[in-house]
This record gives C-alpha cells, sequence and structure tokens, in this order.
C-alpha cells in the first residue's frame, strides 16, 4: 500500500497545472467592458462562446474571445448584465457586472430603477457627472490589476484545503469504524 | 471532464443520475465490509487528489480518475469513496457542483463496479505477475473507456449541440485510457507483491 502513497507524493510535488474548470471575469471602464476566460491553471479558453445579457433577459453582446481569451465589448446603459461563458464540451461559466460597477455618465436603461443611494459620490449633480465619470474610469483603470489579482488568489487551489478534504476522509472513515466498534459487541463477527 | 459543471446539464437527466447513485449508494452502504474502511478512505484520498491534478495532452488536458482501481479492490465501497471525494472537491474547490453530483458520481462508479464485476474474479484467479500486469491495464483502460462514453452520454441527452464536442472530448480519452491502464496494472502487481490478501479479500466477503 505504500505504492499509492508514493504515487499521492508524487502528484502533489508534479502539480504543474489544475483540473479543468472554466472561468471568467470582466470589468468595465466607462462604456468599454473587458474580461478574459480561461481554464483554471490559465490556459485562454480560445474556443469558448460568449453571451451577454441585459438585465430583461436580451442579449447585449456577443463579443468573441480572442487567442489569449481576451474579449470586449461596448454597452450602451447602465443595468445588471449576465456574461455568460461556454466552452463547448460541458465547461460553462458566469459572471456578474452590476450596474453600481458601471460609469454614472451611461443612461440608465429605460424600465429599470436603479437603486438610489444619497451618496454624492454615486448620485452626483448634472454638472458633476463628467468629472465623475472620469475619475471613475481613472479608479477603475488602477484597480483593475488589483482585482485581477484578487481573483486569481481566490481561484488557487490552497494546499491547506487539500488537507482539510482529506482530513474529512480521514474523519469519515474513523466515523464509520466507530460506528462498527460501538455494534460489534452485540452481534460478533 | 469527470466534472461536469451545474448548468449544463438538463433536468431529466440530472434527475435519472440523481436517483441511480442513491441507489447505488444504499445498496454498497447495506453491504458495506466494515474492514474495508480504512482501503476505501485512502483510495477515496487518493482519488480526490489525483482528479485534481491536470497533465496537459495536446490542445486539451486530462487528469486520472483510477475509478477501475477503485472497483477491483473496493468493490461496492467504491461508490460511497467517490461520492466523497466528488463531494469535497465541490464544495472546498467548486469543481463540479452539489446539483450534478448524482450523475458525475454515477459517471465514475458505474465503470468501477462494471470493471469489479468483469475482471475481479480473473484477477483473484491469476497468479502470474506479468498476466496481472495485462488484466490491471485492462481494467484501468475499460474504466476510463465507459466513464468517457457515459460522459459523453450525459452531454449528448442534454443537449445535441454538446455532441461535436463530445466527440473530440472523447478523443482526449485516449491518452488517459494508456496512462490508467499502465498505473492500474503497476499498482495491481505491487498489491499482490506485498499484500495480497487484499486481492483476495474480496473473493472472500463476495461469496
Amino acid at each position: 500500500m505504500t505504492r499509492p502513497l508514493t504515487l499521492l507524493a508524487l502528484l502533489l510535488l508534479s502539480a504543474s497545472a489544475w483540473a479543468h474548470k472554466l472561468h471568467l471575469f470582466a470589468f468595465a471602464e466607462g462604456e468599454q467592458v473587458s474580461g478574459q476566460v480561461y481554464f483554471a491553471g490559465g490556459a485562454p479558453a480560445t474556443q469558448a462562446t460568449l453571451a451577454v445579457n441585459a438585465q430583461d433577459g436580451t442579449s447585449a453582446a456577443s463579443p468573441t474571445v480572442d487567442a489569449s481569451g481576451s474579449f470586449t465589448f461596448s454597452i450602451a446603459s447602465r443595468q445588471d448584465y449576465l456574461i455568460t461563458a461556454d466552452a463547448g464540451d460541458g465547461h460553462r461559466a458566469q459572471w456578474t457586472l452590476p450596474s453600481r460597477e458601471l460609469a454614472v455618465d451611461l443612461p440608465p436603461a429605460p424600465g429599470i430603477s436603479l437603486e438610489v443611494t444619497d451618496d454624492p459620490a454615486t448620485s452626483p449633480t448634472a454638472g458633476k457627472v463628467a468629472v465623475t465619470a472620469e475619475v471613475e474610469r481613472a479608479v477603475a483603470r488602477q484597480v483593475r490589476p488589483l482585482r485581477e489579482q484578487l481573483i486569481a488568489l481566490e481561484q488557487r487551489l490552497r494546499f491547506q484545503d487539500i488537507l482539510g478534504a482529506l482530513g474529512y476522509i480521514l474523519g469519515l472513515a474513523g466515523l464509520a469504524l466507530w460506528w462498527r466498534a460501538k455494534r460489534r459487541p452485540a452481534a460478533p463477527k | 471532464m469527470a466534472h461536469i459543471p451545474d448548468g449544463v446539464l438538463s433536468a431529466p437527466v440530472l434527475t435519472t443520475g440523481a436517483v441511480l447513485s442513491a441507489g447505488a449508494l444504499v445498496y454498497a452502504l447495506r453491504r458495506l465490509d466494515y474492514d474495508r474502511i480504512p482501503q476505501a478512505a485512502m483510495l477515496s484520498a487518493l482519488f480526490f487528489v489525483a482528479s485534481l491534478v491536470n497533465v496537459p495532452v495536446g490542445a486539451s488536458s486530462v487528469h486520472l480518475i483510477l475509478n477501475g482501481l477503485m472497483g477491483i479492490l473496493l468493490g461496492w465501497a467504491a461508490v460511497p469513496a467517490l461520492l466523497v471525494a466528488l463531494l469535497l472537491q465541490a464544495i472546498f474547490f467548486g469543481y463540479g457542483g452539489l446539483a450534478v453530483l448524482g450523475i458525475n458520481t454515477l459517471n465514475l462508479a458505474l465503470p468501477a463496479l462494471l470493471c469489479a464485476a468483469l475482471f475481479r474474479g480473473a484477477i483473484h484467479r491469476c497468479h502470474s505477475p506479468r498476466q496481472l500486469f495485462w488484466l490491471g491495464a485492462l481494467t484501468g483502460f475499460s474504466g476510463i473507456a465507459l466513464t468517457g462514453v457515459l460522459v459523453c452520454l450525459a452531454l449528448a441527452l442534454s443537449g445535441p449541440e454538446y455532441i461535436p464536442a463530445a466527440k473530440v472530448a472523447l478523443l482526449t480519452y485516449v491518452p488517459l485510457m494508456l496512462a490508467e491502464a499502465a498505473i492500474t496494472g503497476t499498482i495491481l502487481g505491487f498489491v499482490q507483491r506485498v499484500a495480497p490478501e487484499q486481492l483476495r479479500l474480496q473473493q472472500v466477503t463476495r461469496d
């Protein structure tokens, strides 16, 4: 039984890439939305098809993915957008682009009421809209690498998670054995 | 591809998978041999880690599954072992999902059970190491081949748009079948050398 253990250790050491899972993210800068679709481990999902749906379910854009897995599209109004990527082989990922992340100078979508906040930064007077939009764009540009880094961190398989799961398996086996030990005096084998 | 995510398969496929898996699980737990629990836990852990690690093959990438081996060494206990590992992968890493847990378990456990039914007797009777290796190889090969067919079937039954992709996915299974064949053969040969009772125990508990 040591061979499987050696194998396990080898697999842990030679973990070059991790299992298949499709990931997707997108951020807005002004009316331009750009993002990336990729498999866990970083390989771009070049063959994925994308669908962008507006809040009322209508299709807002259908961007194509380039060789690096990136895509861009532009939006015309301020509302929630749902982006769905389908790699075609049974892998799928979704990303919601909430209206509060979109530029203030975009017109709100007809028929959709956005939540009104009292914060002067998010509900500016008409004269300040242009300035606020400019600031938002600059901040979005600056913050973007940080957000991408956060996403990458979040999606990394963590060693302690793997150990935790192995602990669960061990614990379940222990529970089953305890159950057996408890019942054995009554019914000896 | 052993981890089909949520939101891809249609409801009838999901329900069928869940019902069949639940049935298999109940049956497996009823006839569970408690002496096999440590082994089941170890193979469950092995599957958990092995199927998280991807090896690039051509344009795609594959991961070990080892369900043929689990079937031979565990018999029906392979069902709870696979289910627990898949559940933990879904919870910890979001691989697969909870709604698809049933069908994903079925895709892996059914080939394991079939491998056990087909090859376990022959493996038990086999005494030459060379013959055992080839029997093990056949087991590993069939385990993956059957899983590949089941995954494609689940996709094809859910939507015809997945059929071309499913065919491509089957092709990427070919190198995996060969790798699993070699690994399963080697592991079984090793088990027979160091702990032959692990292969015998099956026969005793089965009858």
